[in-house]
């Protein structure tokens, strides 16, 4: 695959103060200099500029690039690490001023890796990229219960929820969540993705499942696709 | 050609000389181990440092291998649920799941064990607290011994017992990287201080390289034949830190643990494995004097088997490559004998192949597919047979 290109976004010129240029935030992001983000993204509020062009035209470009090049084998987990990581020091700030002005999330995404299984890297990589796409996410950790994640669905009233596992035997309790979900009736209100080294597609059919995420962006894609879809509206 | 000695065979294979048929290594984890050696009425079903071979044996190994260093104890223990053990670096381990939590618990959790057919969920232990967290951690902290002659008293013993008939490998399980990020250090930490904290990695990297070096090196002094080197830096689909990360963090530090192996036996053969794709590192491998890699993932990246044999395969000897993550545990009978078939004709041919699964096999495999496994291996594991003639 051809290196990626970075995307500017069109028209960000017109939604940027006169002189104002998004370069140096876009690199910093991309080489995972949080702290130039976070000084950067705080420059932007206070120039007054708007909270979401800051996310869209300030901090994802580099971000979206370096999950292309992630996607590609281009770039590995430790430069993703420090770049969503960026990301993250960037959205601390920008995220009480979106809610201030009652800005929707996407969508609400339930994660958690299932019982029995204590890994954490992928799905937190897939928590942060969710973040950024606009989601608000309940990241419910590593061993978690079925019960847990029903508790956690039930009161966030999730659109979507996540299961990860890393390991053939715990990838059995996805299976057994997802029944689980079936059997409290909540079933037709969410819509259930897994992911994790030994899943594949065929097994998320076999659970019962919506989607499998191959990887983290595959996993985004589907989570924007899924939450467009109609479900049962929660009571 | 007439039959070959367990060790004759493993080492010719080694050494991608003729022999008579192929050389298998089957590993298992305790739960699987105890399962399989009822059907066969063996009771001896000791794992990690506590292993006795007789069992692999029964299966047609044709190496005995002894686990020491850092995985050693934690991954082969009882670990309560809530309990927290720390092991000889003072890494903190606990053990998740249902078993053992509640009573009604464990009766959900009985649910999932069958004896005939797979365990649908084993216990695991994982470690969950990591003794350097700071430079200072790193200063104060006390490597292991690796003279301990309660972790070296076995081998001299296995040597003895077994070293005329069978290959003995010590297997000094996370060595580098990977005994970093998932024991010493912390996953999440370790690679944001690739970048934060450089020299507290290549602190932590000298110190499991000169540990690494001494106890390899005393395994060779008490006449392993290969000494294996693991160190998990492959994902699903990629490598977990790229090539030039691992070309600058891991390739001049396994140099000199090799070295130092060499040192002492010029003859030592070395094992280096990973988990997951490691392709892109392949050739490094060779360039190390590497002698066999391996177990070959064949569910993510590694799946072009024909291909790497073809490109590596006269420079390298390789094992694995039967999948562990579904057709071994959820595949039928059929699939299992298939999956043998395509591994040892992708593999095998040429020389220069130990065939296993990709893994460990744990309690997930039905008893069903390990036979199929085992009937396999031997109908379609013999040069001059189909499909190896």
């Amino acid at each position: 695959m051809s290196e990626p290109e970075l995307k500017l976004p069109v028209g960000w010129e017109s939604r940027a103060p006169a002189g104002w240029s998004w370069s140096s935030l876009w690199d910093a992001v991309e080489n995972g200099n949080h702290k130039f983000t976070a000084t950067r993204t705080q420059e932007a509020i206070d120039a007054g500029v708007d909270p979401k062009v800051i996310l869209d035209d300030g901090l994802f470009p580099g971000f979206d690039l370096q999950g292309m090049r992630f996607s590609a084998q281009m770039i590995f987990i430790p430069e993703m690490l420090v770049a969503a990581r960026a990301m993250k020091a960037g959205l601390a700030l920008i995220r009480p001023l979106l809610a201030a002005k009652a800005e929707k999330p996407v969508g609400v995404f339930v994660i958690g890796t299932v019982l029995g299984d204590m890994h954490d890297i992928g799905q937190s990589i897939v928590t942060i990229m969710l973040e950024n796409a606009g989601f608000r996410v309940i990241n419910l950790g590593t061993d978690v219960h079925p019960s847990r994640f029903i508790e956690a669905a039930t009161k966030e009233r999730a659109d979507l929820i996540g299961f990860s596992a890393l390991l053939s035997t715990t990838v059995y309790y996805q299976k057994v969540t997802v029944e689980e979900f079936r059997k409290a009736g909540l079933r037709g209100k969410v819509k259930i993705l897994i992911g994790g080294a030994p899943t594949s597609q065929e097994w998320a059919t076999e659970c019962g499942a919506d989607g499998w995420g191959k990887d983290a962006i595959e996993a985004v894609r589907l989570a924007r696709e899924l939450v467009a879809q109609p479900r049962e509206a929660w009571a | 050609m007439k039959e070959l000695l367990p060790r004759e065979r493993f080492t010719r294979a080694l050494r991608h000389e003729k022999i008579d048929r192929l050389p298998v290594m089957y590993r298992m984890k305790a739960e699987a181990k105890s399962k399989i050696a009822r059907v066969f009425g063996i009771d001896k079903t000791g794992t990690g440092r506590a292993h006795d071979p007789s069992l692999e044996l029964r299966l047609g190994n044709d190496a005995i291998i002894y686990q020491i260093g850092i995985n050693a104890d934690f991954s082969h223990r009882h670990i309560e649920i809530g309990e927290t053990w720390f092991n000889h670096f003072g890494v903190g381990y606990g053990k998740s799941g249902l078993q053992g939590r509640t009573a009604a618990e464990a009766i959900e959790f009985a649910k999932t064990q069958e004896f005939w057919g797979p365990a649908k969920v084993v216990p695991e232990n994982f470690p969950k607290q990591h003794p350097i967290k700071s430079k200072e951690d790193l200063a104060n902290y006390k490597w292991p011994d690796p003279n301990d002659p309660v972790i070296l008293a076995p081998i001299k013993d296995l040597v003895e017992r077994y070293g005329k008939d069978y290959f003995i490998i010590v297997d000094l399980s996370s060595s580098l990287i990977e005994a970093g990020y998932a024991h010493v250090v912390g996953t999440q930490n370790f690679f944001l201080w690739m970048y934060d904290e450089p020299e507290l990695i290549a602190g932590v990297l000298d110190g499991l390289t000169e540990y690494y070096s001494k106890l390899g090196a005393n395994a060779v002094k008490m006449g392993a034949d290969m000494i294996r080197v693991g160190d998990d830096v492959g994902a699903q689909q990629a490598m977990m830190l790229s090539p030039k990360a691992w070309r600058e963090l891991a390739k001049p530090r396994l140099k000199h643990m090799f070295d130092t192996y060499r040192s002492i036996n010029p003859d030592i053969f070395i094992k280096l494995h990973s988990c997951g794709d490691y392709s892109p590192i392949l050739p490094d491998e060779i360039e190390l004097g590497v002698d066999l890699s391996g177990l070959m993932q064949p569910t993510g990246g590694l799946k072009d088997q024909k291909n790497i044999k073809a490109k590596y395969g006269s420079d390298i000897a390789l094992i694995g490559g039967l999948d562990v993550q579904r057709i071994l545990p959820r595949g039928q009978v059929e699939d299992v004998r298939k999956a043998v078939f395509e591994t040892i004709s992708n593999l095998g041919p040429g020389g220069g192949y130990i065939f296993s699964p990709s893994h460990y096999i744990l309690a997930d495999v039905p008893i069903q597919n390990i036979w199929a496994l085992i009937e396999a291996q031997r109908d379609f594991g013999t040069y001059g047979k189909f499909p190896l003639n």
